[in-house]
């Protein structure tokens, strides 16, 4: 690969990445104030991140990459973003979705397993 | 009559069985048990659900049936989902006929989780009068439509229009779905005819185990279904109409299968007194990303 190449390569997933960054903070600023509160019941729970990961690879990897690393579809969950965010914050988004850019609603996923993903997701 | 069940019947399932393996990428599902009754939440965008279904209907005055279909859901977008279904069934001791095929949409007009969550349902339907799937129950459906030979009923050709409004809830685990619809038949004069379907279930875990399970309690979800006609237009309510009520369970399985059981049970002398369903099916997910790669990114 040419020396060009990979500049260009570099600048893509760089502008890719901030435009990831952008939705991750568009997407946060939508939740609702009443729900950026609710507390994660499961965050003590030792087994939790364990089962949050098993779900991840089920229902997430596909657009997410299987290490949250992200894709061409989907932003990176390892992000600082998600990791500060109120676990609220992301059970709000997680049962919504992203309609309008892609992401399902994933309300039918039972709450505690939807806290386990969130769980998963902030143990990074 | 010649008795020809295997024939047709046994290469409609063998052509799905080559067709579900031939797709290697497999999504875990987590479906509802309900074989009738819809929820308001859609398939993946980008997911692919290739569905088998099976009703054996006992008939009075006639011959029991294996009715089948198959399905092919599609996530379009995460608001759209699109679905196309081939209908088929068995009238022991007379034939098996292809029945026609369908063509569903499901829209979801709100981009947020509300009170109750409503879906727009919208079907056209190309069957003839043989078919016994009995996928919805409308207007005056009653047992004895269904006690002709396939010869006779085969003839007439409906095109029917079918629309739904899908209300569904999730609570506490549970979920509630109603289901009012209203069908047109587009080749007659036929009056618009009504009906319902009413859900409810649950799974029998609600947290995920840590690892991967066949057996695991999440991966059962309970629930029943009640559904029956509701007159036409000109006769609303309750006469010569027939009703079901089902026990339903599914197994979501961690390679992607789910199955689904559920024996209906006929609530009065208008309806099968059973109908017994039970279904297999597989979802596949990044449909568009396999196409163009298939394409060489030409798509």
């Amino acid at each position: 690969m040419k020396f060009g190449h990979l500049v260009a390569l570099g600048l893509a997933l760089l502008a890719a990445h901030s435009s990831y960054a952008q939705d991750i903070a568009a997407a946060l600023a939508r939740v609702p104030p009443k729900a950026r509160t609710k507390p994660n019941p499961l965050e003590a729970k030792p087994s939790a991140s364990q089962a949050g990961k098993k779900l991840f690879e089920q229902h997430c990897a596909e657009c997410h990459g299987s290490s949250a690393e992200g894709s061409r579809h989907a932003p990176a969950l390892r992000d600082p973003q998600v990791r500060e965010a109120a676990p609220g914050e992301l059970f709000w988004i997680l049962t919504n979705g992203a309609i309008g850019r892609g992401m399902p609603a994933w309300s039918k996923l039972p709450e505690p397993q939807r806290w386990q993903i969130i769980t998963y997701l902030q143990s990074f | 009559m010649a008795y020809r069940f295997t024939s047709g019947a046994q290469s409609y399932r063998t052509v799905l069985v080559l067709l579900t393996a031939s797709l290697p990428f497999p999504a875990l599902a987590q479906e509802s048990p309900y074989i009738v009754t819809y929820d308001h939440h859609l398939e993946e965008p980008g997911n692919l659900e290739i569905e088998y279904f099976s009703t054996f209907g006992t008939q009075r005055l006639g011959n029991d049936f294996h009715a089948f279909w198959s399905e092919f859901e599609y996530g379009a977008t995460a608001w759209w989902t699109t679905e196309f279904y081939l209908d088929g069934q068995t009238t022991f001791k007379d034939s098996t006929i292809f029945t026609g095929f369908r063509w569903e949409n499901r829209i979801r007009p709100l981009r947020t989780e509300h009170f109750i969550n409503p879906v727009f349902y919208v079907e056209y339907e190309n069957v003839n009068e043989a078919d016994k799937i009995v996928k919805e129950v409308e207007g005056h459906d009653v047992e004895s439509n269904s006690g002709e030979t396939n010869a006779a009923l085969r003839g007439e050709r409906d095109h029917e229009l079918e629309l739904k409004l899908i209300l569904s809830k999730d609570v506490k685990g549970w979920n509630v779905a109603f289901n009012p619809l209203a069908v047109k038949n587009l080749a007659s004069g036929d009056p618009w005819e009504f009906g319902y379907a009413l859900g409810l279930s649950r799974p029998l875990a609600l947290e995920a185990s840590p690892s991967l399970c066949w057996l695991c309690r999440e991966n059962f979800i309970l629930g029943a279904e009640l559904y029956g006609g509701l007159g036409d237009a000109h006769s609303f309510g309750l006469r010569e109409t027939s009703h079901y009520l089902a026990p339903a369970v599914a197994w979501n399985l961690p390679s992607g299968w789910t199955v689904r059981v559920a024996p209906g049970f006929g609530l009065n002398e208008n309806s099968h007194r059973i109908l017994l369903r039970w279904g297999v099916s597989k979802e596949f997910s990044g449909i568009p990303e396999r196409f163009r790669k298939l394409f060489g990114g030409r798509l």
